[in-house]
């Protein structure tokens, strides 16, 4: 069961229990923790998408992430990480990036081969499963695919895929 | 109009990557390290790297590409303590600290919709605990670490211990809520009791016919937080920090076992 904003019914978290203990469960990408004398406590999908990816990759060693859409449980993208706590500083004509990513190489489902891809990846048993809102998963795409523009042209694409980073 | 350029710091191999893109502005002639940390791109633009290089060990290229030109700097990272001693500094994957902890939200005041800011907690937050959860896998990890040889007689039993399970509006009897003022902090999560929240709205997750098989899919991945109503916290605490320990302990969970 979702919870939602009273004001703008914007999905905040979900319900459920905990033993006999009702608790909502708020995403912390979808919420902010408030104080009165500090600024705001607010982080990004990305930081959370990445802190998933290296809690995955750490317990399990796997380095690929099939991400789902939650509604149709379809894949979105294929994402492999390749490096962390790599420092990055980038500008081109439209922005500039700087601070601690995870590099990864990503292929979306507009990709060539996407379908085979994620057959493969799933009948070798190298990929963990990801699964979040339809609107992160399209807000997820959208930061791949600005981040990757950072690229040089040269390592813009890699046999894994397009080549992106995310913060941490 | 402002360089492109792309840097990385890659500390594992104590190299920097410079990329940057020549046109007008930027010639290979003007690009040079000023220091161990300016980097000059053009006559008037001048960057600071995020660290310190050895200058006079640089190497450059002009990389191949249709569209544009670029070129490479590798250059090696100062390197003031000795190579072994980097190398040990280089944190594990299970050591990277998350974007949130419980140190980072105690003491809040509220907690507001990132969408509206509209405030969604109610009274005052005095009295709430925060704490942090244990790791998402750390009943998996744990069995690393344990190293008693009778491993099926530890009082130990996950099976005993409670799963966040999501509402799918199926669970029937379960006891009221209890009055907790705990909120607990996991990676991409904070879990907190309802009596902090106004009446807010909650609706059934709609999913595709064909999809039902998640039902029971939490957000992300399967949350593997155990939490047991016979299971103090610090021994969850414990077994959080286990869950984060580089290398197996000499001394084994016996004594937390037989508390509990």
């Amino acid at each position: 069961m979702e919870l939602l904003c009273d004001s703008c019914n914007y999905v905040i978290g979900e319900v459920g229990y905990m033993g006999p203990k009702r608790l909502f469960k708020l995403f912390v990408h979808r919420s902010d923790v408030c104080f009165t004398e500090s600024p705001k406590l607010s982080i990004g999908l990305s930081q959370t998408v990445t802190k998933e990816f290296i809690d995955h990759a750490a317990a399990h060693a796997l380095y690929h992430f099939i991400i789902e859409e939650r509604k149709s449980c379809e894949p979105v993208a294929l994402v492999s990480m390749t490096a962390w706590n790599t420092d990055i500083m980038a500008e081109h004509e439209n922005g500039t990036a700087s601070g601690r990513v995870i590099k990864v190489t990503y292929v979306d489902r507009k990709g060539d081969g996407f379908a085979k891809k994620i057959k493969d990846t799933e009948a070798n048993g190298s990929a963990e499963h990801i699964i979040m809102l339809n609107d992160d998963c399209d807000e997820l795409l959208k930061t791949l695919e600005a981040n990757s523009l950072y690229y040089p042209p040269p390592f813009h694409m890699m046999p894994g895929g397009t080549c992106s980073f995310l913060h941490m | 109009m402002a360089a492109s350029y792309y840097i990385e710091v890659l500390r594992n191999l104590g190299q920097v990557d410079l990329y940057i893109k020549l046109d007008n502005h930027v010639s290979p002639s003007d690009i040079r390290l000023v220091d161990s940390k300016p980097l000059q791109l053009s006559k008037t633009a001048t960057l600071t790297l995020p660290v310190s290089v050895n200058n006079a060990r640089a190497t450059t290229s002009i990389l191949p590409s249709k569209s544009s030109k670029w070129m490479r700097i590798r250059v090696p990272i100062s390197i003031s303590t000795n190579r072994l001693q980097h190398l040990q500094s280089t944190v594990p994957l299970s050591q990277i600290s998350g974007p949130i902890c419980a140190d980072f939200v105690r003491g809040f005041a509220s907690i507001c919709c990132r969408n509206c800011q509209t405030q969604l907690t109610e009274g005052s937050m005095g009295g709430v605990v925060v704490r942090d959860l244990p790791s998402t896998f750390w009943s998996e990890l744990v069995e690393c670490w344990v190293c008693h040889p009778e491993e099926d007689k530890l009082r130990i039993n996950p099976d005993l211990l409670h799963l966040f399970e999501p509402d799918t509006g199926k669970i029937q009897n379960k006891e009221t809520e209890e009055v907790v003022r705990d909120v607990w902090v996991g990676n991409t999560h904070l879990l907190a009791p309802g009596s902090l929240f106004r009446e807010l709205p909650m609706r059934n997750v709609e999913l595709d016919k064909k999809a039902s098989r998640v039902l029971l899919v939490s957000y992300f991945s399967l949350d593997s937080v155990y939490v047991a109503s016979c299971f103090p916290l610090q021994y969850m605490a414990f077994y959080s920090s286990l869950a984060f320990n580089e290398g197996p302990r000499t001394n084994c969970l016996c004594q937390v076992c037989m508390c509990l």
